[in-house]
């Protein structure tokens, strides 16, 4: 039962996370609903064997990603033009165009590769370079290589957009 | 822009797109809406088939195919209501409720490709018979009939695809019910 309780903490406070680093992976809106299912689900399997040899919140998106790498394995094709993230919410002015900028932004991060989609998405997220390196398993100088390419090409991409 | 800048405004931009409840719920209340829109189309057959026969047999004096079609239809829809029984929502809002739920589902759905397959003969036993006996035609002439043959053609695809349905939700199944186990720590 204090698995339920941990499950249901962890996914209350990451949960808009994993659905951005879901909608990093995937291509269309359930799609991205789909594969946050997937991170849930396997969360909930994963959770009785947590040690505490990393944060919880390391260890979930440790999981997110191995998810959404899998998600990639199936798909094979990972193409940007059938994007739909429509918001149910009603949209004011200021907050449609805050999001156009947000979906313009997610579009670009589609198309950079995976390794550097990675890196970019958890900064995003607030996440240091130490607790990336954990999540991926990479070092930290790696980290901040791939940091540094991945905004070169975001901001290249963002600029060919414009 | 400096880069720490063009950092933040990366993510204001990527925190403002998330705004659909990250719900695991979710996927239960996309199979209860499904499961609502089977129920209406089944409806719609009812009427459409049941209400066209019972008009014909009025029209044409003759009701026996008309009561034979309807039994087949309470003898679906009888089983429908028994299978479905308990699986429209999670019995409580708790996270484990959605994996039992699943399992029920997964578990009435496996019964009615059973029921799905003897539904199939029964239906296609009785309007082949019934056919063939209107007709009054020799059986060779009968069954090489195209309406026939077609039929006759798309039983295996039919049974084929069940039998493929079947091993999917099978695999489903297991899979779902050594997910409870774990949890249930059996």
């Amino acid at each position: 039962m204090d698995d339920d309780l941990r499950f249901d903490r962890l996914l209350a406070a990451n949960g808009p996370a994993l659905v951005r680093l879901a909608a990093s992976y995937t291509n269309t809106a359930s799609d991205r609903d789909d594969l946050f299912q997937d991170i849930a689900v396997a969360l909930w399997e994963a959770l009785p064997r947590f040690r505490g040899d990393c944060s919880e919140r390391t260890f979930l998106f440790r999981i997110a990603h191995n998810r959404g790498i899998a998600h990639l394995t199936r798909r094979r094709s990972p193409g940007i033009e059938k994007t739909d993230l429509r918001d149910p919410r009603p949209d004011p002015e200021v907050e449609l165009s805050r999001e156009q900028e947000g979906q313009r932004l997610l579009k670009a991060i589609h198309r950079l590769p995976v390794i550097y989609r990675q890196v970019i998405t958890l900064t995003l997220e607030g996440i240091g370079y130490t607790e990336i390196a954990e999540i991926l398993g990479i070092g930290e100088s790696n980290v901040g290589v791939r940091l540094n390419r991945a905004r070169q090409m975001l901001r290249e991409l963002l600029e060919n957009r414009k | 822009m400096s880069v720490d800048t063009e950092l933040e405004a990366w993510r204001r931009q990527w925190q403002t797109q998330t705004t659909v409840p990250a719900d695991l719920r979710k996927k239960v209340e996309r199979q209860s809406r499904n499961m609502r829109a089977i129920l209406i189309a089944r409806i719609a057959l009812t009427v459409v088939v049941g209400g066209g026969y019972t008009a014909w047999a009025v029209i044409s004096r003759d009701g026996v195919f008309a009561l034979g079609l309807w039994l087949i239809l309470i003898g679906a829809w009888s089983f429908a209501w028994i299978n479905g029984r308990g699986n429209w929502h999670p019995v409580t809002s708790s996270s484990a409720a959605f994996v039992e739920v699943s399992v029920r589902r997964c578990r009435a759905i496996h019964r009615a490709t059973i029921f799905a397959g003897i539904l199939f003969v029964c239906n296609l036993l009785f309007c082949l018979a019934w056919v063939y006996h209107d007709l009054n035609l020799r059986l060779w002439r009968f069954l090489t009939m195209p309406s026939v043959a077609i039929v006759l053609v798309c039983t295996p695809i039919f049974f084929g695809w069940l039998v493929w349905f079947r091993r999917k939700k099978q695999v489903e199944l297991a899979y779902l019910l050594s997910l409870r186990e774990q949890r249930n720590g059996v």
